[in-house]
């Protein structure tokens, strides 16, 4: 008979996981996620309402 | 050979291959050969036996019951080709296979009942005096709510059925074929088929740049999840659930558990978006199809739930504004608006993996030594992706080449989109199947599903709305 492989439990993962404080840079990569969608945003609006308006 | 053991193991490739052949078969019609003529279209009926008939009229004296028995045989037959390959036990996948295809069949049919499925301007025609009006698309619903009761209540069903229960798949293989009957229809309309292309690929990348950052940040300031959660959270419950998920757990380096678990919780939201968006649009958006489709495409989570609900929104919102408006729209803006958003999540997961990896390797952990390759891209592209672009693309080119030849490209797709449409029914049963709603009772994950809930409801369905809002408000579909 094969071994019984034990699932891991969703409660003992959640206790598990460790505190890490937030760091520099991923403050940096929301940062720039948000304003490079801002700045795309009002590009891409005036690309699509000027060369593709259906 | 590694290469060849990937291509032959993997769900992906055989949606593109299946797919590819379904359309390569249908293409008979060009050369007038009617070859897939014999597959079953459904009617909405009154009277059962005239339910359903051969799809082609060069088919007609076969009897509606053998056209859906020859139906079952292909499918069965190019499914179990590809269920070889991917060395799924045959014999289970046969049966699970033949279950699943006649209830989903059987819900489809009832979908299709005149009571549920007729609209107002069809009432005469079926001396009714009311009707549900949801058009025949209810027979998606139904067959969910059918999956839902099986997978929830009667866990032995599931498990019997587990080695055919591959939504994913079905949802890939019928994009595929898909592909060619949205080619046709943007050849009669170019300009707006380009508009629908590149604004859904500037809604996309709106949406990956904000959904991503803000669950994100709510994960790890307000949750305090740690990064190995955050990163996989964040592109499941942003982007496009599970395949995202996997693909930035994969990227950075987190322990396989992360994404399984988040994937758990992408599949049992899904089919919560699945039954309630559809009806929202079509309450608040009939006079704005393509945002509604676009939305789908955004909001809903999963290939499969994606494109599904893209699928009832477009028979809902027709149907709603024939009624309220008079306007009789053409079928299929709706859902070629959702699924080409859809199919744009789904190139850009690689590209987004990609740039994670390099943030974590060079920026997070520091690991200078370590290389991120740019194969990475290809390896995590969805390639059923190209055999959507292929049959799309093809059929565009073919029709608007030759005009002459629309008549045979509308046939060639009428009779490959009957496949289509028996995979997407099957699509709903089996999503209906392995959403286990008892997951949620689960110890320890309220933490999690917490986070879903807040994410999701709190603002990705309402910030994908504003971007459809903002991208396809003004851009009618063509009337019927």
């Amino acid at each position: 008979m094969a071994p019984q492989v034990q699932q891991p439990k969703v409660a003992d993962e959640m206790a598990q996981i460790p505190y890490e404080p937030f760091l520099p840079v991923e403050g940096k990569l929301i940062a720039w996620s948000l304003v490079l969608g801002a700045v795309l945003l009002v590009l891409l609006v005036w690309v699509s309402y000027t060369f593709f308006t259906g | 050979m590694e290469k060849t053991k990937f291509i032959r193991n993997n769900e992906d490739w055989w949606a593109l291959w299946i797919g590819l052949f379904v359309f390569v078969v249908s293409l008979g019609t060009f050369a007038g050969m009617d070859l897939l003529g014999w597959g079953v279209a459904t009617r909405v009926w009154t009277d059962i036996t005239k339910s359903m008939a051969a799809v082609s009229k060069a088919y007609a004296g076969l009897p509606g019951f053998l056209a859906l028995v020859f139906t079952y045989i292909f499918m069965l037959v190019i499914m179990s080709v590809g269920a070889k390959a991917l060395k799924f036990n045959l014999k289970e996948f046969a049966i699970g296979f033949t279950v699943i295809f006649w209830v989903s069949y059987g819900c489809w049919l009832i979908g299709n009942w005149a009571y549920i499925a007729a609209t107002p301007n069809q009432l005469k025609a079926f001396n009714l005096r009311w009707a549900l009006g949801l058009t025949g698309e209810a027979g998606f619903i139904v067959a969910l709510l059918v999956g839902l009761i099986l997978g929830n209540f009667f866990p032995g069903v599931t498990t019997f059925l587990k080695e055919a229960t591959r939504p994913e798949w079905y949802i890939k293989t019928a994009i595929v074929i898909l592909g060619a009957s949205l080619g046709v229809q943007a050849a009669g309309a170019t300009g707006l088929a380009k508009a629908v292309m590149f604004r859904g690929f500037a809604a996309i990348v709106e949406a990956y740049l904000i959904y991503w950052a803000l669950v994100y940040l709510v994960s790890r300031k307000v949750f305090k999840f740690s990064r190995e959660w955050s990163a996989p959270l964040a592109s499941g419950i942003s982007i496009c659930g599970v395949s995202a998920a996997i693909a930035t757990g994969a990227a950075i380096k987190s322990r396989p558990v992360v994404p399984i678990m988040v994937s758990s919780l992408v599949v049992i939201f899904a089919v919560v978006e699945l039954l309630l968006l559809p009806f929202l649009a079509e309450t608040f958006l009939y006079h704005q199809p393509l945002v509604a489709g676009a939305w789908m495409g955004l909001a809903v989570k999963t290939d499969g739930a994606a494109v599904a609900s893209g699928a009832i929104t477009d028979a809902l919102i027709r149907a709603k504004a024939l009624a309220a408006t008079g306007v009789n729209y053409k079928e299929g803006w709706v859902l070629m608006t959702a699924t080409t958003v859809k199919i744009f999540i789904d190139i850009f997961i690689g590209i987004w993996a990609f740039i994670l990896a390099l943030v974590w390797v060079y920026a997070i952990e520091g690991k200078s030594g370590q290389r991120v390759s740019v194969g990475e891209i290809w390896e995590r592209l969805p390639k059923f992706v190209i055999g959507y672009a292929l049959t799309f693309l093809a059929m565009l080119w073919l029709a608007l080449q030759a005009p002459g030849l629309i008549g045979a490209a509308r046939l060639s797709t009428g009779e490959s989109n009957v496949f289509r449409v028996l995979f997407f029914v099957m699509t709903f049963f089996t999503i209906g199947l392995v959403s286990n709603f008892r997951k949620l009772w689960e110890e320890g994950i309220g933490k999690l599903a917490l986070v879903y809930v807040v994410c999701l409801f709190g603002f990705i369905i309402w910030i994908g709305l504003v971007i459809s809002w903002i991208f396809f408000h003004g851009i009618m579909p063509p009337t019927a």
